[in-house]
């Protein structure tokens, strides 16, 4: 899939009738939907991250267009976040390059040239989620989605990640001060170094910091801590760095693309950014643990 | 290296000995001839175990089994291969659907209490 241009005119004319936007990485978001219930989800789901008014110059519109009365059962939304996302790039439309999207219960076509997304599906933030987790992939030539906690302390940023379980919420609970998001945190890898930025997902506040270090987080049953020791902590080389996080990224499978970018940009931040395995005892003086370590390379 | 089977949603790492064997895969090959070519400069491969590995890539979908021409009179020269060609790992690779943040009090696991 071709990287898009975003299509929002200098004088905002592409946004009209879009009453928020919100902010991923480069690229704003103009949200636009005439079915005010679809709106109020996506103020309860996207919360912090969603601003009034007219979005920069350079945005993506996102059309949703609400198909059918009733919103779907919980079942049915659980089913239908877990059947993901599938792609097909359309070729020879008037408009240009198009990728349509698929989802359970949804489709979409986004007019790549014209930086236009729209959406057809049921009155559920579902359908967005998904296709936002594209408009990151697609809209950044070296960027990952992790599966993480993102620790930050106002100048620099850390990268927790883990499986389910691990700690990332608990580390996330325990110093809520510090914390950007939690569950997936988005990796930048641009001019300069690493950064992470948080996504409006789950829970997240709005924040881009430059990345500092990686932790892989382990059960702390799963290792063994020496006598006195609450905390255990190792730098990982590259290999195993490469083993623990390839199970944490949300990969875009849509896109062969994509996928191979994504790999070339885990790479990247593999010889850029230390990586330690970190088991911890869930208390609040892990903070000078997580913080401790080697200079990130530019 | 890494491979990524999108078909399968898999993700394959190959032992660098298996990278530089699937390296002369982008063309038709012929598996007996390649391993006659690996064996040749390499005292310590077998060419069952070339055979083995190319089994292996074709039991996994990686490569295709086909009737038609090889492209024999461009069997590559291969370096001395510091081991046996192998899959190290395979993995599913998953888009974020089932994490936590898509599926929020879903489990035990998705309801802690999200940071204020």
């Amino acid at each position: 899939m071709p990287l898009p241009q975003p299509g929002l005119p200098v004088d905002g004319s592409f946004a009209d009738g879009c009453e928020r936007s919100l902010s991923l990485g480069n690229v704003d978001v103009a949200i636009c939907s005439s079915d005010d219930g679809w709106l109020e989800q996506v103020s309860v789901r996207y919360g912090g991250f969603l601003v009034a008014g007219m979005p920069a110059p350079g945005a993506i519109r996102l059309d949703y267009h609400v198909e059918g009365e009733e919103e779907p059962s919980p079942e049915a939304l659980r089913d239908a976040r877990l059947g993901g996302l599938q792609s097909q790039a359309v070729e020879g439309t008037m408009a240009g390059a198009c990728v349509e999207f698929r989802g359970v219960g949804f489709r979409a076509f986004w007019q790549l040239a014209a930086g236009h997304l729209e959406i057809w599906g049921p009155r559920a933030v579902y359908p967005m989620d998904l296709l936002l987790q594209a408009l990151w992939y697609g809209c950044h030539p070296h960027a990952l989605i992790v599966h993480a906690t993102a620790l930050s302390d106002g100048t620099s940023g850390w990268l927790c990640a883990g499986a389910s379980g691990s700690g990332k919420s608990t580390l996330a609970a325990l110093l809520p001060e510090r914390a950007m998001a939690d569950e997936l945190v988005g990796v930048l890898v641009e001019a300069g170094p690493s950064e992470l930025v948080a996504l409006p997902f789950w829970t997240a506040r709005p924040a881009r910091v430059p990345l500092c270090a990686v932790h892989c987080l382990r059960h702390r049953q799963d290792i063994e801590i020496p006598d006195g020791g609450p905390h255990l902590r190792r730098r990982l080389g590259v290999p195993e760095a490469l083993q623990h996080l390839r199970r944490q990224i949300a990969w875009p499978t849509w896109d062969a693309a994509a996928m191979a970018r994504c790999l070339e940009t885990l790479g990247r931040v593999l010889e850029m950014v230390p990586v330690y395995e970190l088991a911890f005892s869930p208390r609040a003086g892990v903070w000078p643990h997580v913080i401790e370590c080697e200079e990130a390379l530019a | 290296m890494v491979l990524v089977d999108l078909v399968a949603k898999e993700m394959l790492g190959l032992n660098a000995a298996g990278g530089e064997v699937w390296e002369h895969f982008g063309i038709p090959r012929d598996a007996e001839q390649m391993a006659q070519a690996l064996t040749a400069s390499n005292d310590a491969l077998s060419a069952a175990e070339v055979e083995g590995f190319v089994s292996q890539l074709v039991s996994l979908g990686l490569l295709v089994a086909s009737a038609g021409p090889s492209e024999a009179g461009s069997l590559p020269v291969v370096s001395a291969l510091p081991c046996s060609p192998q899959v190290l790992w395979r993995e599913e690779v998953r888009q974020a659907a089932g994490t936590c943040a898509f599926l929020p009090g879903s489990s035990p696991l998705c309801n802690q209490a999200p940071f204020s």
